[in-house]
């Protein structure tokens, strides 16, 4: 199953006739707003569906299928923002249920996202020979959300194991991998160790201790916590590779976490990614000489 | 003789009907006991480990006795129909199916977790599984409490009432 099949398997039968034409299309997300009809994200923008509207039951039965009806195994995800399923991400709004001053979960969801990823073999290639030249160098992927940061960590690391690094990877989300419990998702490299599910800060550690890696890779670096983790790693021998959401370097600057990452001279290279009118285009920068 | 064989075959549908009333109360409690444990179980798996269903029901298969049993097997078979059904029909109709036996307040409350389980966040669950249990150990109880006169009514009202009308007939 590719992505488009997993999150179609996710829809109602309803929704899952309405989107099936689109197959064939370059589907970004699939979008469901209560009380809206439901449309897609493509590269150029959003088309709303010919289709009813999104009722109360369609969201319950995505997250129903999703979660396999067990809303409270995926409450650590859901504190964030998300649901993992298959390897895809479903974004979730509605209303957070707060106790003792924390939110434990979210009750009337209002709006869901799923975004479908995809594997684009080739798609940095010509930055990937600017880039390393020289041999790797610690490197943070840079875009706004959406625009594909996932994508090229996914083709840099499977480039990267394919040409012989051992890359272990720290899979949080099961995004990069995609693995859907058979074993099958997304080829990251002959080389490539990945370790699914557990947080960046202790899984990168672990990768540490257990796989003897050259290049340790994570999925969008967000948290204090996960600039603890890339401190951690800094200084062990050991190459990173992450992705942080970030239209440029100027922004980067401005977030406290990146600007300690970048005082501490944790990225020697930036690979930010540029998307205008449904095309994408790469640009890579040396941070410090 | 062909009268004496008839008052027989009424006298023996009524003994009959009556130890049918009595099984029939029997199989209730039984019920009633193994829905009791099976929702304690079914705390302590979620309240330790927040286990999904469909761990959940494999557990609740092995560790719980039939009838409650054969319900999370039925409910764990029909979790691929996720998608098409939502999860409260799915939980009904193996309710429906597999506690028969219990009257119908009690079914209701079984019925009624299905709305919740899977739903709401954790506590939500637990207090409304720590409810449900509550309820059925009162269903318990009183089953418990009505069951030897209901035994001594269900035996002797109909066999009684035969044996009236097959003396009648005589």
């Amino acid at each position: 199953m590719d992505g488009f099949e997993k999150a179609m398997s996710l829809l109602p039968p309803r929704l899952r006739q309405a989107v099936l034409p689109f197959g064939d299309r370059q589907v970004e997300e699939i979008r469901l707003r209560i009380d809206r009809r439901p449309s897609l994200l493509f590269a150029g923008g959003e088309t709303a569906l010919d289709t009813g509207r999104t009722s109360n039951e369609d969201i319950r039965c995505v997250l129903e299928k999703a979660t396999g009806a067990s809303l409270h195994s995926a409450a650590p995800a859901l504190r964030e923002g998300y649901i993992s399923c298959m390897g895809l991400r479903v974004g979730v709004c509605g209303r957070g249920v707060i106790q003792k001053g924390e939110l434990t979960g979210f009750r009337d969801f209002s709006s869901l996202a799923l975004r479908i990823p995809r594997e684009c073999r080739g798609a940095c290639d010509g930055v990937i020979h600017q880039m390393y030249k020289n041999g790797f160098e610690n490197t943070l992927i840079l875009s706004p959300p959406g625009v594909g940061k996932t994508t090229a960590l996914r083709e840099l690391i499977r480039r990267l194991s394919d040409e012989g690094m051992r890359v272990g990877v720290v899979d949080e989300r099961n995004e990069l991998a995609a693995a859907d419990g058979n074993g099958a998702g997304f080829d990251l490299g002959a080389c490539s160790d990945v370790l699914t599910g557990v947080a960046k800060v202790q899984g990168a550690m672990m990768l540490l201790r257990g796989m003897n890696p050259q290049l340790i890779a994570l999925d969008e670096i967000s948290s204090p916590g996960d600039a603890v983790a890339l401190e951690q790693i800094c200084g062990c021998g050991v190459g990173l590779l992450a992705s942080a959401h970030a239209a440029g370097r100027e922004e980067l600057e401005r977030r406290p976490v990146y600007r300690r990452m970048l005082e501490l001279g944790i990225f020697s290279r930036t690979l930010t990614i540029h998307s205008e009118g449904g095309r994408r285009s790469y640009r890579t920068e040396v941070l410090r000489c | 003789m062909l009268k004496y064989l008839g008052a027989f075959m009424i006298l023996l549908s009524g003994l009959s009907l009556g130890l049918g009333r009595v099984m029939e109360g029997r199989r209730r409690i039984g019920t009633l006991r193994s829905v009791l444990a099976a929702l304690e179980l079914m705390q302590g798996e979620l309240g330790a480990n927040a286990a999904p269903l469909p761990e959940l029901c494999t557990a609740l298969c092995r560790r719980a006795s039939p009838p409650a049993a054969d319900f999370f097997q039925n409910l764990n078979a029909s979790l691929d129909r996720l998608g098409e059904e939502d999860f409260a029909a799915l939980w009904d109709r193996a309710a429906e199916k597999e506690l028969f036996a219990l009257k119908n307040g009690e079914l209701e409350e079984i019925k009624a977790l299905g709305n919740i389980i899977g739903r709401y966040e954790l506590d939500a669950q637990l207090s409304a599984l720590r409810a449900a249990a509550a309820a059925i150990r009162l269903c318990l109880d009183r089953a418990l409490a009505e069951y030897p006169g209901e035994r001594k009514l269900g035996l002797m009202l109909p066999t009684a009432l035969s044996a009236l009308l097959a003396l009648a007939l005589l």
